[in-house]
């Protein structure tokens, strides 16, 4: 995998992941919907940032799908948060994917920011620490 | 297209979070990071030595990177194990990154040359200090590692920032008040 794909990766992971903390944030309200909320934003801000960088790199940004078979059916504020791990989980693998196809130091500085913020949200919706997060499942 | 739309419809999140890629097994010795040179030194390639036998030198800046956070997850390791002996009630709060900080010094020195310097760590007086001594060398950690990570390229760099990852999860679950989410 080269920088690109791994940028473009990382774009689709994060359109999903919008997607999917969108459906979840549905089913929470108060101090979970508000996290949502910032996880939600998150995303979106890597979303932005990844788009830029291929677009700097002459490439066109992969497209968001119309929608996404979701890994587990959300029907509560529990199945709501626990879709919210798994994509952080998923995403923290793909920026370990970016990491280490990074040709330029700055897409490899956001992977690794990127990277460590995913961690850290992992532990917002319940997960516990891991040895290695971002390794590929 | 329906190729593209068939594809969207399985692989779904799962492909989009987590495409093929080079598992962490990756991260053991590349051996294209220091090929290139064998007998440079001596001006021909030596030929009593089976291909098998040909050990590639490893860039000498990743094996330093890599020998400094040995270094320092050696000193989070000595931290753990210290105040675990005198805080027994400690012990299962302190295990998983206890555990996770051996995967880390394992994986580190998969890499040739990689060695790890003996130092001597201090462990505060209470049990809650010393979580929270715990807890700040394993943030401060994950920033050295982080940026050691942004340092390098490929396999090392992917490591370096896992490590650094694991110790900001463990940084902030052991920080003393962390309240629990509710999930």
């Amino acid at each position: 995998m080269n920088q690109v794909e791994a940028l473009q990766a990382a774009l689709a992971g994060e359109h999903a992941a919008l997607y999917g903390v969108g459906v979840a944030g549905g089913k929470l309200s108060g101090a979970r919907f508000r996290a949502a909320n910032d996880t939600f934003e998150s995303h979106r801000d890597n979303r932005d940032r990844l788009s830029a960088l291929l677009v700097a790199a002459g490439e066109t940004p992969v497209a968001a799908e119309p929608a996404y078979d979701l890994p587990l059916a959300v029907n509560t504020a529990a199945t709501a948060s626990a879709l919210i791990l798994i994509i952080e989980r998923r995403i923290a693998a793909v920026y370990g994917d970016l990491v280490e196809a990074a040709e330029q130091p700055a897409v490899r500085a956001f992977a690794i920011e990127s990277l460590l913020a995913v961690a850290a949200s992992q532990l917002t919706w319940g997960g516990a620490p891991v040895a290695f997060p971002g390794a590929t499942p | 297209m329906p190729d593209r739309r068939l594809s969207r419809r399985t692989v779904v999140v799962t492909a989009a979070l987590v495409p093929g890629a080079v598992a962490l097994s990756g991260c053991k010795d590349d051996p294209a990071a220091g090929a290139g040179t064998p007998g440079a030194v001596n001006g021909k390639p030596s030929t009593s030595r089976a291909p098998a036998e040909e050990t590639p030198a490893v860039d000498p800046a990743v094996v330093a990177a890599l020998s400094g956070a040995a270094t320092l997850v050696t000193q989070l390791s000595q931290l753990y194990a210290t105040a675990a002996r005198r805080f027994p009630a400690l012990r299962a709060q302190l295990a998983a990154g206890a555990k996770y900080h051996v995967s880390h010094l394992a994986k580190l020195k998969e890499t040739q040359g990689v060695a790890a310097q003996a130092t001597k760590t201090a462990v505060p007086a209470s049990s809650q200090a010393a979580l929270a001594a715990i807890a700040k060398q394993e943030k401060a950690a994950a920033v050295a590692h982080a940026a050691a990570a942004a340092k390098l390229s490929g396999a090392p760099a992917r490591l370096l920032a896992e490590i650094a990852a694991a110790e900001t999860q463990l940084g902030t679950t052991l920080a003393p008040g962390k309240k629990k989410d509710n999930a």
